[in-house]
């Protein structure tokens, strides 16, 4: 679903902030996406999702080049970036229209998905306010929501449990456990350690840009005989230290 | 003194973020060819405010009273001053993001209101030194240089946005109050900068468009209801007295602050930024296009923040306010207009009142800028890099060409103008919309600034602007050469053959900003 090659991405030049980058995201699967800040996840999804552009390397989302097709390619995507900063002089219904339009859901489905998801999410009742009026995390909710409403094959979210309610969490985790189910695939970078244990079927440690781990979670264990807050402190090391 | 020492360390930290984000609204960058070009274009926009006030100086010395030179500047600069710092506080205190940050400071709250007024300070002494410096250096060396008057004019060029400032501030914060519990609190920000605009027109208009004995008999008529501007005139002079008086005013005018200031403080600001429940219509599933959505939506963030809105609408009611004012002073008779012998000078005034807006409302210059942080949005999404530019460009052409069409609408019954060139204007106007649309979008792609953290300094402190303002005189160069080369062309087919100039130069840039420019686009860092 996800291919990432050699993916590179340098802002002034010298320094590297994700450097060549390899990895493979399979359909169907939950892929945990972690590392300490400033490791280069945020730059590998704003790469991913057409933000920033890479210095060099290749990304594919199901078979198509981003460089090559970027429209095609992000028909297949959405993504819940860590900030919930959009547009916020409109009305919540607004800007799910305006994003059903972007990514050609039909006015009945449309209708089905914002209601399903809007209620899971209990912001049905708010969706006619402004969404400078809302919270952090129903901005959040809100962001989410869109980036289910069009049934998206790939499914990116950086950080998304951040401002969330336990509630809302767990109806997060849920959907993209469902998700899934239904042969969706989803990759989220996350702090939290026990989500990513309880909800992925595999994990990417990224540490100072560079690739550390990537496999299935038990493999991982299995091999070093740790917790993963053992093996994640293990790999990132050097970034505590420095 | 741990109070002062807090609150200098405050103003401090106010005046770097200023800076810094100044310069990097400005997109200056350690390129030696970048600052030239940046210096070149600020040096072109200060010559006609120097020119300004040195030519009021020389009015007032032919009648023989240079001293109400500074009298009558200062009374301009004071309504100029006024003008710009009101929308700029207004931004400053209701839409700064810092202002959530500072509230919760252990600090007094008119330290907040203090610190945010010395960048406002500092913005109204670039105007103090472009308008009213030039005619108290004159005035001063008229007067006679003594060590005392140096002293005194530089005192003068640094106490004289005190005033105005402060004034504004009160102004500013005062309304705010007034309107904080109220919906129509940003339409209350947009009347008061149409107002302050047709005060600073008119009176300028009036003054200018009267005869010698009168602009004097005016001057001093006016600083008799405002005598800080005699005072700072005395004090060119080198009158320690009117120092006095002046240092006096400010005195007052500080106190008066210091002891209203968290009050307005508190109710204003505070009650501004309270988040209020909006709810309109309700929720419906409809269906649009994408190039309709992305029109509305780069149209919306124009209409729903109102520092964007009042610039917008300021820029396009300049050329509409211009003429009103001109009628009603009498300075442009309708009547002598509409004859035949002066029919050539009626078409360039329609033409150039339909001009105005794609001239002075330069949109495109800044309408990535606009989005600021939430610029990631049309990134992700699955559309054309072109459509996306080409919805911004499409946004610029709708605004102004509907301002153009409701002020020719006007314009065209009042000069009566005939129907062909009513026809050729509309041709002229639609293709230099068009061409500049396209022109000041590539400045913006080529220096995106999205990091703003108050909507003024997206629009203001952006040298995009600046770029966009020094390229229009050059236009001028293209109808003037065919005036000169072939006189004998008429006013109708010069406007045509320049609209078809601007035409062929649309479709250059358009060119070029399809294939080179979406690369561009897509390398802006978010």
């Amino acid at each position: 679903m996800l291919v990432l090659k050699d993916l590179t991405k340098s802002y002034d030049g010298k320094k590297k902030a994700v450097d060549h980058l390899s990895l493979t995201v399979k359909e169907g699967e939950i892929f945990g996406f972690i590392g300490p800040n400033g490791a280069g996840k945020t730059t590998t999804i704003k790469m991913i999702t057409g933000i920033l552009t890479p210095t060099c390397g290749q990304i594919k989302i199901k078979g198509i080049d981003m460089a090559q097709s970027p429209v095609k390619a992000k028909m297949n995507f959405t993504y819940v970036p860590d900030h919930p900063e959009i547009f916020s002089s409109i009305r919540g219904i607004d800007y799910l229209n305006f994003l059903a339009d972007m990514y050609e859901v039909p006015v009945v489905e449309r209708r089905d998905q914002i209601e399903k998801f809007t209620k899971i999410f209990a912001i049905y009742e708010e969706l006619d306010q402004l969404i400078l009026s809302y919270s952090h995390g129903m901005k959040q909710k809100l962001l989410i929501c869109g980036a289910l409403l069009p049934n998206p094959k790939l499914f990116i979210l950086d950080e998304p449990l951040v401002g969330l309610d336990p509630l809302s969490a767990k109806k997060l985790k849920d959907i993209m456990k469902e998700h899934c189910n239904k042969g969706g695939t989803v990759f989220f970078s996350s702090h939290l350690l026990e989500v990513v244990e309880n909800i992925c079927d595999r994990i990417a440690v990224i540490n100072k840009g560079r690739l550390v781990a990537c496999d299935r979670l038990e493999k991982i264990k299995e091999e070093s005989g740790h917790t993963l807050e053992e093996i994640f402190l293990e790999l990132t090391k050097d970034a505590k230290d420095a | 003194m741990q109070r002062m020492r807090r609150l200098m360390a405050l103003a401090k930290i106010q005046l770097l973020d200023f800076f810094s984000k100044y310069k990097s609204g400005m997109g200056l960058r350690s390129k030696k060819t970048g600052n030239l070009l940046l210096y070149l274009t600020l040096i072109l926009l200060a010559i006609p405010f120097i020119q300004m006030s040195v030519g009021a100086y020389h009015t007032f010395l032919l009648l023989g009273r240079p001293e109400l030179a500074v009298t009558f500047m200062y009374i301009t600069t004071v309504l100029f001053m006024s003008f710009t710092a009101i929308p700029f506080l207004f931004s400053l205190f209701f839409y700064a993001g810092d202002i959530k940050f500072l509230v919760t400071l252990p600090i007094p709250e008119e330290f907040i209101v203090f610190a945010k007024l010395s960048t406002v300070y500092l913005y109204l002494l670039v105007i103090n030194s472009l308008v009213l410096a030039p005619t108290m250096v004159l005035g001063g060396i008229n007067f006679g240089l003594t060590v005392g008057s140096i002293i005194l004019v530089f005192i003068a060029w640094l106490l004289a946005p005190l005033p105005p400032l402060l004034f504004s501030a009160v102004v500013a914060l005062g309304l705010t109050r007034l309107a904080a519990k109220s919906s129509k609190k940003n339409i209350l920000s947009l009347f008061f900068g149409f107002a302050l605009l047709f005060l600073l027109l008119g009176i300028q208009l009036f003054i200018t468009g009267e005869s010698g004995s009168q602009v004097e008999y005016w001057t001093i008529t006016l600083g008799r209801f405002f005598p800080p501007a005699q005072w700072l005139a005395r004090m060119v002079t080198g009158s320690v007295k009117d120092f006095l008086y002046f240092i006096l005013l400010n005195f007052i005018m500080v106190t008066g602050l210091r002891v209203l200031a968290a009050k307005l403080y508190r109710s204003a600001v505070l009650a501004f930024n309270e988040k209020e429940v909006i709810r309109k219509g309700g929720v419906y599933y409809r269906q649009r296009s994408k190039t309709l959505q992305l029109l509305r939506r780069n149209l919306l963030i124009i209409l729903k923040q109102p520092v964007f809105l009042m610039n917008t609408l300021l820029s396009l009611a300049v050329p509409c306010l211009l003429l009103l004012i001109s009628i009603i002073t009498g300075d442009l008779s309708l009547d002598t207009l509409v004859l035949p012998e002066n029919k050539g000078r009626a078409v360039l005034l329609f033409v150039g009142v339909l001009s105005a807006p794609a001239l002075l409302a330069n949109l495109s210059a800044t309408a990535i800028t606009r989005e600021g942080s939430a610029f990631w949005e049309t990134k992700v999404l699955p559309v054309e890099p072109w459509d996306n530019i080409r919805s911004r460009m499409m946004t610029t052409v709708s605004i102004n060409l509907l301002a153009s069409l409701l002020i020719g609408s006007f314009t065209f019954r009042l000069l009566r103008i005939e129907a062909a060139f009513l026809l050729a204007g509309l041709f002229f106007v639609i293709m230099l919309t068009l061409f500049l649309a396209t022109i000041d979008l590539l400045i913006n792609l080529y220096r995106p600034y999205l990091k703003w953290t108050n909507p003024a300094a997206a629009i203001k402190n952006n040298l995009n602007v600046l770029f966009s303002l020094a390229l229009r005189p050059l236009l001028a160069i293209i109808p003037s050469f065919l005036f000169i080369s072939w006189p004998t062309l008429g006013y109708r087919n010069i406007l045509y053959l320049t609209g078809l100039i601007f035409f062929v130069l649309y479709l250059l840039t358009r060119k070029y900003l399809k294939n080179l420019m979406i690369r561009k686009f897509d390398q802006i860092i978010v």
